[in-house]
């Protein structure tokens, strides 16, 4: 595997949700530092993987519900243990059983609605604030769009080297689609300067992006 | 259910019709065509080939040996040179000028083949043989059962209807038809049609900049989907029982929910999310211009 060659495109995904073994894992990320186009790649699929993660519907399982229980059951025995000295402890106890009670038996019905929908487990919600995420979101797809629009560039000016040897249909081919492409990045580039922070528009400029540079390739197999 | 299996039916017969004129005329021809070269050949061994036009039909088997029957055209000559495990390299050459379009050829190989094929205007249908295909204008049509798949044409029009693992699709103004079984798939047209008849995808990319896209059939439990068109259509004709959780997005087109009693979780002025069913699967949809609609089949 070298930065010529690219990441196969599960590779990329298995790089985006860490599902790769750990041999592989290893290649995966000695190549992802020496390409730009592969690490942009799978930036933005996690980048995609995250969202759907972080969807606020997603059901949790009984497992990742336990640490935050049983840190609701310890607060609930510190306020009891210390209350213990004003007579009501039998009362308020019983009232953190019922309450610890609640808690558990809430965990087991999501437990029970995850099994029956068979949901996607998400891992735990990362600690950073939604901002810091779009922020993040927002840096990973610009980043994919620059490393599009360098690469397209350079397969623009390899194609230029060798446009003579294009069959005429395909020469057509190429102009009529990069023509088209062109207007979809130049409308893009007016929106953004229109609304920068818009982070669909970023996207979809990578992926107009993406879809020239694969277009130049298949240009480039043409002759 | 009913309604999935009728919506994805029609799609796909509707396009098929559009797509078959060459693959009807690559499926007469038959064994029974006169043998041109034969080799033998290991199972894995590539398999590079150069068929500029005509039609060509590939066929995976399990004997470990590559057998080239049919007919050439007139001024084409063909070479087919190699070693049974080292691969082996066929070429198809026509006089610059020549009009071979009467070339056609029955190609049969072993299945685990790992053919890399080019051709320039020829139709090409293939049955369980993966790898590598690329057209220029020329229609592809590839089926049965593979590990991987890549097709490519600058033009031409594709119709995927495999079974394999991962599949990526490429064309510019040609359409584009992915049917089948593929569980990975990434896909795109610039300003073809791009349509998808099949519930078996667990992870989808699907992207034109000009061209519509219609998806039409359910969604397999915990897949996932991102679609992007630039002024195209986006369009879903989906069962009424479908489960799935949309994330839709238009910059300056509409979003036309043809659901009657969706559950929106938010919504703006060019932006819906809801979930339909359970929400089993993901599907993120952006546009710049083009419409995004949810149609109920």
């Amino acid at each position: 595997m070298s930065a010529a060659t690219h990441l196969d495109e599960r590779e990329r995904q298995g790089a985006a949700d860490g599902t790769l073994d750990a041999s592989r894992a290893l290649a995966v990320a000695a190549h992802l530092a020496t390409c730009a186009e592969c690490a942009a790649d799978v930036a933005r699929l996690r980048s995609l993987v995250s969202l759907v993660r972080e969807e606020p519907m997603a059901v949790t399982t009984e497992e990742d519900l336990w640490p935050s229980i049983r840190l609701r059951i310890e607060a609930a025995k510190v306020v009891r243990l210390g209350a213990a000295d004003d007579g009501a402890r039998p009362a308020r106890r019983r009232r953190g059983i019922g309450i610890a009670a609640t808690i558990v038996a809430a965990a087991l019905l999501l437990a029970a609605l995850a099994q029956m929908q068979r949901v996607r487990v998400p891992p735990a919600a990362p600690a950073a604030s939604a901002a810091t995420q779009l922020d993040a979101a927002f840096a990973s797809v610009a980043d994919s769009s620059r490393a599009f629009e360098e690469e397209s560039n350079a397969l623009l000016n390899e194609l230029e080297m060798r446009r003579a040897m294009l069959r005429p249909h395909a020469s057509a081919a190429l102009d009529s689609d990069l023509a088209v492409i062109d207007r979809s990045i130049d409308e893009l580039k007016a929106a953004i300067a229109r609304d920068p922070k818009n982070l669909a528009l970023q996207r979809l400029l990578a992926a107009s992006y993406r879809e020239k540079v694969d277009l130049l390739r298949r240009a480039n197999n043409a002759g | 259910m009913r309604g999935d299996r009728y919506a994805t039916r029609t799609l796909a017969g509707a396009v098929l019709l559009a797509m078959g004129v060459g693959h009807a005329r690559a499926q007469r021809a038959t064994t029974a065509e006169p043998l041109l070269r034969s080799h033998a050949l290991h199972r894995g061994a590539p398999v590079k080939m150069f068929v500029p036009s005509g039609t060509v039909r590939l066929v995976g088997w399990d004997r470990e040996s590559i057998e080239i029957r049919g007919r050439l055209g007139r001024a084409a000559q063909m070479s087919l040179t190699g070693s049974d495990s080292g691969g082996v390299k066929l070429v198809v050459e026509e006089p610059a000028g020549a009009t071979t379009s009467a070339s056609r050829l029955d190609i049969y190989m072993p299945r685990q083949s790992q053919l890399s094929l080019k051709t320039v205007d020829a139709s090409v249908d293939a049955t369980d043989i993966g790898g590598w295909y690329y057209t220029v204008s020329g229609s592809l049509r590839i089926g049965g059962s593979m590990s991987t798949v890549e097709a490519e044409s600058m033009s031409g029009d594709i119709a995927l209807a495999a079974t394999t693992a991962w599949a990526r699709v490429r064309t510019g103004a040609g359409r584009l038809l992915v049917s089948g079984a593929p569980e990975d798939v990434d896909a795109s047209t610039v300003g073809g049609a791009l349509d998808i008849a099949t519930s078996a995808i667990l992870r989808g990319r699907f992207a034109s900049v000009t061209g519509d896209i219609r998806y039409a059939s359910s969604f397999a439990p915990r897949s996932l989907f991102e679609f992007s068109d630039h002024s195209g259509a986006v369009e879903f004709l989906l069962p009424r029982d479908v489960s799935a959780r949309f994330e839709l997005s238009s910059v300056m087109g509409a979003i036309d929910n043809g659901f009657m009693q969706p559950r929106p979780a938010a919504s703006g002025v060019r932006s819906l999310s809801l979930t339909l069913g359970a929400g089993n699967a993901n599907v993120v949809v952006r546009t710049f211009r083009g419409t995004v609609r949810l149609r109920s089949s």
